[in-house]
């Protein structure tokens, strides 16, 4: 008999909850950014305002809806009686749904924001998490709306009616052009520590992706003689670093693997920074979590 | 990150402070482990602390006196089905031969401490002669045992006395008591008291799960030029015990174990006889709120669960917990890495529960992998059981 009889408190909702009110700080800048600030300075109207929340909120409901559908439709064998909490948190989905509304433009089609999220999501749920879906469902939305919609474009409105400079303050402070919540790196570098320090995130991914492309980006910037800015902190980098690399579910867990993995997603970014800037992380975070399972392994080689 | 964990579950229960004792079962049982010789005699009368068991060097004493009935197989030594003599108690406590208590026990020689300690069964390892440091383990293995701290908080004059002479005799350059940084009680008694023995260094060690193991104690007390000339590693436990049988001259029949659990209402400290059954303590010395329970021995986190009460006390038994299982479900790895992160052994519990054959010699099984899994996996399940098994 090998009984359970007492466990930590730390759980798939815990978790899950510690990392959306991580995530509100983020989101409330983002709010501010590309919807308040747009509508006192009436550069939009009041659908305009809530536009980020229907992305954010509206993301985080789809997760919700297809971990609901998922478990009541196509889970029905399995025959516990589970909780609504458990249901509506038997995965990660809610926040994927927040990450993605964090992280797409706020000129993003909603209809193929709502489609693609859920329709991946659900497709997700069949595959046993075998890729980081925040990436897939990315890297789709960018494809419609570049080469289907043609008007993929970070700036919001009153970024598109003027003419910036920015310097490294404006970057770290996020008035930059970039995803909706995704653009603040003080705040994005606060909740980082937090997320680390309870033990809510995968730390080595985390940091040693944000080192090794910083490093990479350094040398190219300094060779090429461009503005480091311009370069790494202008497409929410750190945020994907943050949130869509370490990704439970796809990344390596492994004292080591973790660490190679961090390396790889911060090497590729840098690689595929010269084919799209905007989709280099995207695509470096997705190759490597097709490989987490092999990197898990070579845990053993690198003992041995 | 955070790689200290501490059971903050633990720090909810209270224990009561008082001298509980359950000294006089109507009956005990011996054990005849397999190789041991028979040397009473069914229907005899036999005295407190007369041997009744012998193997070469060792021997098994009754811890009461009055008549064998016999030999019976209907009680178990951890869940295993063992051939036990059965004792019947008189409640006279009638011995043989009074022995004289020793006025200082720092005056016995390495061989005679030796020979004491084996002929009494004081502890169940061999002193190491020639080791230059002494570690005393005063921290409870499991962070909802309370034995080893009441130890401490009840006979911590003689423990200090103890540890000194021992040290003395042996020779150790370095004597270290560790205790755990969060029992205040005892870290103020001991600060107190332990300027009388200045060669005891005390250790305040961290209240981190799993430091009461002793590979975990050792590697965060000892250095690896002590480790290298040789450690003596004892619990209060086995101190308390050398400490009667240099003192009396008598062996151990008796000895101290918890009893806790969120079934029990008054979690307690309690001296009981060895060969008490299970039963017979749990029925005269605790207040169970709720029937479903499950008895677990040794540790809430590591222990083992036993089918029946009816088990009896060994040396070996720290403590008893009723307790109701978790009723979590288990769900589907979230890749976390919390396991392979904590693993005070360094291991990869999740790699090991899905490769039946690789190697897990190397788990202390601690039960942290389970304490700690989000996902609620039961890692003990394929760890190969836990300690006692």
């Amino acid at each position: 008999m090998n009984n359970v009889y007492v466990r930590s408190k730390k759980n798939i909702y815990q978790i899950s909850i510690t990392r959306i009110l991580l995530l509100l700080p983020m989101i409330l800048y983002g709010v501010y950014k590309n919807g308040l600030f747009l509508y006192i300075n009436k550069y939009t109207n009041l659908y305009g305002l809530f536009r980020p929340l229907i992305f954010i909120f509206g993301g985080a409901f789809i997760g919700a809806m297809v971990n609901v559908i998922y478990e009541l439709i196509f889970n029905k064998k399995n025959n516990n009686n589970p909780t609504i909490r458990e249901i509506l948190f038997s995965s990660f989905h809610i926040e994927y749904g927040i990450i993605l509304g964090c992280l797409v433009s706020i000129n993003t089609n909603v209809l193929v924001f709502f489609l693609s999220v859920f329709g991946l999501l659900m497709v997700s749920k069949f595959f046993k998490n075998r890729v980081n879906i925040m990436c897939v469902i990315f890297i789709t939305i960018y494809a419609i709306q570049t080469l289907v919609l043609k008007n993929f474009d970070y700036m919001n409105i009153y970024e598109s009616n003027k003419l910036f400079e920015y310097n490294i303050l404006d970057y770290i402070i996020g008035k930059n052009v970039g995803g909706i919540a995704s653009t603040n790196i003080l705040i994005n570098l606060l909740v980082f520590v937090l997320l680390s320090v309870t033990n809510n995130t995968k730390t080595s991914i985390g940091i040693l992706s944000m080192i090794t492309s910083l490093f990479l980006f350094s040398v190219y910037c300094m060779f090429a003689n461009v503005n480091i800015g311009n370069v790494f902190f202008q497409y929410g980098y750190i945020f994907i670093f943050t949130f869509v690399a370490t990704d439970y579910v796809t990344s390596s867990y492994t004292i080591l693997g973790m660490r190679i993995f961090g390396i790889v997603v911060g090497a590729l970014t840098f690689a595929f920074y010269f084919v799209n800037p905007i989709l280099a992380p995207f695509i470096a975070v997705l190759l490597t979590s097709f490989l987490n399972n092999l990197i898990d392994r070579s845990n053993k080689l690198f003992k041995k | 990150m955070n790689n200290k964990i501490t059971i903050p579950e633990s720090m909810n229960v209270i224990f009561d402070k008082d001298i509980h004792e359950f000294l006089n079962p109507d009956h005990v049982y011996i054990p005849i482990e397999p190789g041991f010789e028979l040397n009473v005699k069914t229907g005899a009368f036999v005295y407190m602390e007369q041997v009744l068991l012998s193997k070469d060097n060792v021997k098994i004493y009754s811890p009461v006196s009055g008549k064998i009935l016999g030999k019976t197989t209907s009680m178990k030594l951890n869940n295993k089905d063992l051939e036990c003599i059965v004792i019947e108690n008189d409640f006279k406590e009638s011995l043989k031969k009074k022995t004289p208590a020793t006025k200082y026990i720092n005056e016995y020689s390495k061989d005679q401490i030796n020979d004491l300690i084996v002929k009494f069964n004081a502890i169940d390892r061999k002193l190491i002669y020639g080791a230059k440091t002494l570690v005393i383990n005063g921290i409870d293995k499991d962070p909802f045992e309370h034995t080893s701290s009441y130890i401490i908080n009840t006979y911590s004059d003689k423990i200090l006395e103890t540890i000194d002479a021992l040290a003395s005799i042996l020779g150790c350059e370095e004597t270290i008591l560790a205790i755990n940084n969060a029992d205040n009680l005892n870290v103020i008694n001991l600060i107190n008291n332990i300027g009388t023995y200045p060669n005891i260094k005390l250790k305040l060690v961290p209240d981190i799960y799993p430091i009461g193991f002793e590979s975990i104690l050792l590697k965060n007390t000892v250095s690896k030029k002590q480790e290298k000339s040789g450690v003596n590693y004892l619990t209060v436990e086995d101190i308390y015990n050398i400490y009667n049988v240099l003192k009396r001259k008598k062996p151990i029949t008796e000895k101290l174990i918890t009893i806790a659990g969120n079934a029990v209402e008054n979690p307690k400290v309690v001296k009981v006889k060895i060969g008490t059954s299970m039963a017979d303590i749990i029925k005269n010395s605790v207040t169970v709120t709720d029937d479903n329970y499950y008895v677990i021995i040794n540790g809430l986190l590591a222990g083992k669960t036993l089918t029946t009460l009816n088990n009896i006390i060994t040396p070996d038994i720290r403590s008893i917990f009723l307790n109701t299982a978790d009723k979590q479900k288990e769900t589907k790895c979230i890749q976390c890495g919390l396991c392979n992160l904590k693993c005070p052994a360094g291991l990869n519990p999740k790699y090991l529960k899905e490769h039946k054959k690789a190697d897990k010699s190397k788990c202390i099984h601690c039960g942290l992998c389970t304490y700690l899994c989000p996902a609620n996996i039961n890692f003990k399940k394929y760890l190969g059981g836990n300690e006692n098994e």
